[in-house]
């Protein structure tokens, strides 16, 4: 099903880039318009990033087809306030191929679960964060036991001998190596085989967002589900880490300040009218802080 | 206590619980409605214990100081270090040959999973647990604000220094004091005596509120464990009937019978400090003890002789290390026979589980994740708490009997 659903996603990519390159006239541009701006409004479509894989609770396609999740319900209705039509391009690897693709202008935003991180601030820009989700440890509960002691102060984790996984190509990366200086760290390409190596005792822990862990215990009935046996919660325990954020934002090429601005402002509305909220209440549970 | 006897019909009791444990399963929502009268009966009764707890200890300690048998203590305290120690034992060996925790299956790993994630919330790390707060439970600043929050070892050193302090005092001041403590006492256990005059009501809607929630489900998923547990706990009784028996010269059978009021109260209550009041009653009218020895006895041993928690605690313990293929070693097996025993004390003595701070300080070393032990003694807990309450309270009333001087003896 993934490969048909990337099939697909190629078929769009070559739509937008056709676009992209001939700017065809799709409304008559008002005068006075940002030219950022108006060229996805003459081109009729606006090109979202995402990365080609299954992201629940962000981005997903359904068993039945349907595309749904935080950033396609946001990515919607963008197009829908800026009326245009919405194409996902599908073709980001990685994370942090998304900055890297919007760089190159192969769309014209990416709203893809993307961390806001200073490494990739440098290619892109970023808008404000519409979700500011919490950096989460997944830990072995035998293997982290002797270290603990009963308590559960992460730090104790910081020295050589312990082995936490992370996503390759993911701010985890980074968020990892800062927090946890000493340890050894080990790279994935996805989370769930971090997982799996953990539940093979290979690991102490995995660090991932909240969203992740959330959608493991909450999964959402049609969604294709993270690869994860069903008994996990009894190996691994999930502790989110204090003062530890990660900022997800929508990132835009550097040359687009209007269009930016756009975005966090539609970003701030959408905050104070309590849409945003309603969406997230929606995927992530209500009781976050 | 005559009146006792045209209101209370010897089997009343017992078919308060069975009625109530039968409504409970067959009509969920009545029995959920009839939960809230059980609470209330049960706050009744808990109303008076900690009065009766103070009052009992301390006169029994400044008696025992003035009279020549002040070596009662330090026996007594063997006695208990004895009986702990045989219970973990009883319980390690039941563990290691019954292997609860081996060979679950993927369903049972998943119920376990699931109970896992809805316990633990979503909490965010803590800081580790700290020997100041257990030893803040034993010594309080203030006994007052301990004995409100339900810190029963507080409670207990306080009345054991006071009773010692007015066993000592000169010119018959102590004597007076003890006297008007015993007066308290007794007072309190006349009123004891009209609340349990109600006592069969009192079960009825107390088991029919528990058994309109509790989780069979449990039951039947963890069968292993639950049945070691009530095995090994149907063993116990057995054996300390027997051991009251030879003690008190009473057929088995009658024992049963006297004490039948203090173990279906037990059972139904799932409160040892709850029953305490009754039990005190029965050992003294019922099994012949002398008021010196149940007054001093049962108060300590609610909360210092908990052989029923011992099994819990070594039993889950066990449970997990099984459960995530641990090694247990000699080693290993020493913590949580000890381990066992001081969070049992620990348990009965505070509210919560906070006393599993200890628990996790003791078995972390050897990669046990605590967490997961804590979870399933909560888990379980409506199921065996019954059965388990009960094996507390007759270890105690067996703990008072032995302590009593030989018939013989006082047969004067």
């Amino acid at each position: 099903m993934l490969a048909e659903i990337l099939r697909k996603g190629q078929g769009t990519v070559l739509a937008a880039l056709l676009c992209l390159g001939w700017a065809a006239p799709g409304r008559a541009a008002e005068p006075g318009l940002a030219p950022d701006i108006a060229r996805i409004l003459a081109r009729g479509t606006l090109v979202v990033v995402a990365t080609n894989q299954n992201m629940p609770p962000f981005f997903y396609v359904d068993s039945e087809g349907r595309a749904g999740g935080i950033d396609v319900e946001v990515a919607a209705d963008i197009a829908q306030r800026l009326g245009v039509k919405l194409e996902y391009a599908r073709i980001a690897d990685s994370f942090d191929d998304m900055p890297r693709l919007v760089a190159e202008r192969k769309a014209d935003v990416a709203i893809g679960y993307l961390s806001r991180t200073l490494r990739r601030a440098a290619m892109v820009r970023f808008t404000q964060p519409y979700v500011r989700l919490r950096q989460t440890m997944m830990l072995s509960r035998t293997k982290t036991a002797p270290l603990f002691r009963g308590g559960e102060r992460v730090e104790v984790l910081n020295r050589d001998d312990v082995v936490i996984g992370v996503e390759d190509g993911s701010a985890y990366v980074d968020f990892t190596a800062e927090r946890f200086p000493k340890a050894q760290l080990r790279r994935y390409p996805a989370v769930d085989d971090a997982v799996d190596d953990m539940l093979a005792g290979k690991l102490h822990a995995v660090v991932v967002d909240e969203a992740y862990s959330y959608s493991l215990n909450h999964p959402i009935p049609g969604v294709p589900r993270y690869k994860v046996p069903d008994d996990w919660a009894l190996y691994v325990k999930v502790l989110p880490l204090k003062g530890a954020h990660d900022p997800i934002a929508m990132a835009v090429h550097r040359d687009d300040h209007s269009w930016l601005s756009w975005l966090d402002t539609y970003i701030a509305d959408r905050q104070d009218d309590g849409t945003l909220d309603r969406i997230l209440d929606r995927y992530l549970g209500a009781s976050r802080p | 206590m005559n009146h006792l006897s045209w209101l209370n019909n010897p089997w009343a009791p017992v078919l308060g619980l069975l009625a109530g444990g039968a409504l409970g399963a067959w009509l969920p929502a009545a029995g959920a409605a009839l939960a809230p009268a059980g609470q209330m009966y049960l706050a009744l009764m808990q109303m008076c214990v900690l009065p009766i707890i103070l009052s009992a200890v301390t006169a029994s300690i400044a008696r025992l100081m003035r009279g020549d048998s002040a070596a009662a203590l330090p026996r007594l305290a063997l006695l208990f270090l004895c009986g702990l120690a045989a219970t973990a034992i009883a319980a390690l060996v039941a563990g290691l040959v019954l292997q609860p925790g081996s060979g679950l299956d993927l369903d049972q790993r998943i119920f376990l999973a699931h109970e896992m994630l809805k316990r633990e919330g979503d909490g965010a790390e803590s800081g580790g647990p700290s020997l100041w707060g257990l030893v803040q439970m034993i010594i309080p600043t203030n006994v007052i604000h301990a004995a409100a929050e339900g810190h029963m070892l507080a409670l207990l050193l306080f009345s054991v220094l006071l009773g010692l302090g007015l066993g000592t005092l000169a010119d018959g001041q102590g004597e007076r004091a003890a006297d008007l403590m015993d007066a308290f006492y007794n007072a309190l256990i006349r009123v004891m005596g009209w609340i349990l005059l109600a006592l069969p009501f009192g079960l009825f809607a107390l088991m029919a509120g528990h058994t309109a929630q509790s989780g069979l489900g449990t039951f039947l998923k963890l069968g292993r464990l639950v049945g070691t547990i009530y095995g090994m706990s149907a063993l116990m009784i057995a054996v300390m009937v027997a051991l009251i028996a030879i003690r008190t010269r009473i057929p088995p059978l009658k024992v049963l019978g006297r004490l039948r009021a203090p173990l279906f109260t037990a059972f139904g209550s799932g409160s040892s400090v709850a029953t305490l009041p009754s039990a005190l009653k029965v050992c003294e009218s019922g099994l012949g003890l002398r008021q010196q020895t149940a007054q001093m006895v049962l108060p300590l041993g609610v909360t210092l002789y908990p052989v029923g928690n011992v099994l819990h605690v070594v039993v889950a313990s066990l449970f997990v290390l099984q459960l995530y293929d641990l090694p247990l070693s000699l080693q290993a097996g020493l913590v949580v026979a000890v381990g066992g025993i001081l969070v049992a004390c620990a348990m009965s003595s505070a509210p919560g589980v906070a006393s599993m701070t200890l628990l996790a300080m003791l078995l972390s070393p050897f990669g046990v994740p605590v967490e997961v032990a804590v979870v399933l003694l909560v888990a379980l807990d409506p199921i065996l708490d019954p059965i388990l309450t009960t094996v507390n309270v007759l270890g105690n009333i067996t703990a008072a009997s032995m302590m009593e001087p030989k018939r013989s003896e006082t047969a004067l």
